[in-house]
């Protein structure tokens, strides 16, 4: 199913397992020893993509192309061949956390960013948005909403 | 391999679209060509207006075009509940083993309109230098956040007021050098580009 033509992709079709897995963790520490264990970056803002093409690490050109029922994580496994092992990392985008003063801000806060279709991660008490391009995109935002709802900007991580 | 779902967007609502369904006209024949097993989904607000479109243009069979009524704003069945579309297209995988793409044209929305990538694996955003050379520089999410902005109608500058070289510069600036292609697609010009973009990033063939 591969060619690896210079100038066709490795296709990558599956998730064969997690590096953190114990099985997984002994061949691909085998493999990064002999320089044969490679990474593949993925933006977290694109990690729900079913289909990407990419270079890896060392510029192998790949193509992914999951199954529906399956998703990118970090750590999945991708190829394995004995000779060679790919990798996915997710890169951590950069988080603005909010934390609302009470029930009725949170929940304000809550209704506006969802309007706005941001992405976020709930916490104890805060909300962390996480953040696809420059933050002043979501302070110009946020700078709205001041007056209809209190809340704490924690500052992008 | 299950077919690449793409998606396409753009504003619209007005007497004059930005060039969606053109596009897609315009496509099938350069896939055709290519060897590319495809299929369309189209959705409108509460006809079936663009399917019936494409049926007349005879460039698939009938029932490779299948439509979807929003009933709503076109965004919610692409972004905020995608299922009637994600149904459609598992009916189509379904009915057509070895279908290689399977192309879902959204109804005309605002520039605020993106896809769940639950529904689609790419997706493009189509504007058109008559609706005026400063949408770029609005940089509403689709504009942004699609992986590849089309510029249709650029052969209409000259005659609506429209620097479109500053305005293709502009576009590029604010998609921080994420791809833009210009196109005429009632001529048939950039088309073959926009094809071939989707070969080498999404189809992978």
């Amino acid at each position: 199913m591969n060619d690896h033509s210079p100038s066709a992709p490795l296709m990558l079709q599956t998730v064969l397992g997690l590096a953190s897995e114990p099985e997984w963790h002994d061949l691909l520490h085998v493999l990064d020893h002999k320089g044969a264990l490679e990474y593949i970056s993925i933006p977290e803002a694109g990690a729900a993509r079913k289909r990407l093409r990419l270079a890896t690490d060392r510029g192998r050109d790949c193509a992914i192309a999951l199954p529906r029922e399956q998703a990118l994580r970090d750590g999945a496994v991708l190829f394995h061949d004995g000779q060679l092992a790919i990798v996915v990392r997710i890169d951590g985008a950069a988080r603005m956390r909010l934390r609302p003063a009470t029930v009725s801000d949170a929940m304000r806060l809550g209704h506006w960013c969802g309007n706005l279709h941001w992405k976020v991660v709930f916490g104890d008490g805060v909300m962390d948005i996480i953040l696809d391009g420059p933050s002043e995109r979501y302070l110009d935002r946020l700078r709205d909403l001041h007056g209809l709802a209190d809340f704490e900007i924690m500052g992008p991580e | 391999m299950t077919a690449a779902r793409v998606g396409i967007g753009g504003p619209g609502g007005s007497a004059v679209g930005s060039g969606k369904t053109a596009l897609i006209e315009a496509m099938l024949q350069e896939l055709a060509d290519a060897g590319i097993d495809t299929a369309v989904i189209t959705n409108d607000l509460v006809t079936d207006e663009d399917a019936e479109r494409l049926r007349r243009g005879g460039k698939l069979p009938p029932d490779r075009v299948r439509a979807v009524q929003a009933g709503a704003c076109p965004h919610t069945v692409i972004r905020e509940d995608p299922t009637l579309n994600m149904a459609a297209a598992d009916r189509l995988e379904a009915d057509f083993p070895g279908l290689d793409l399977i192309l879902i044209e959204s109804g005309g929305d605002n520039l605020a309109s993106t896809f769940s990538p639950d529904l689609v694996d790419f997706w493009m955003f189509v504007i058109d230098v008559a609706g005026g050379d400063d949408i770029p520089r609005k940089k509403g999410p689709g504009i942004l956040q699609a992986n590849l902005l089309i510029i249709n109608k650029v052969d209409l500058a000259p005659h609506v007021g429209v620097d479109f070289p500053k305005m293709l510069a502009e576009a590029r600036m604010v998609r921080s050098g994420a791809p833009v292609l210009p196109t005429i697609c009632r001529k048939g010009d950039g088309v073959a580009d926009v094809v071939a973009h989707l070969r080498r990033e999404v189809l992978f063939k």
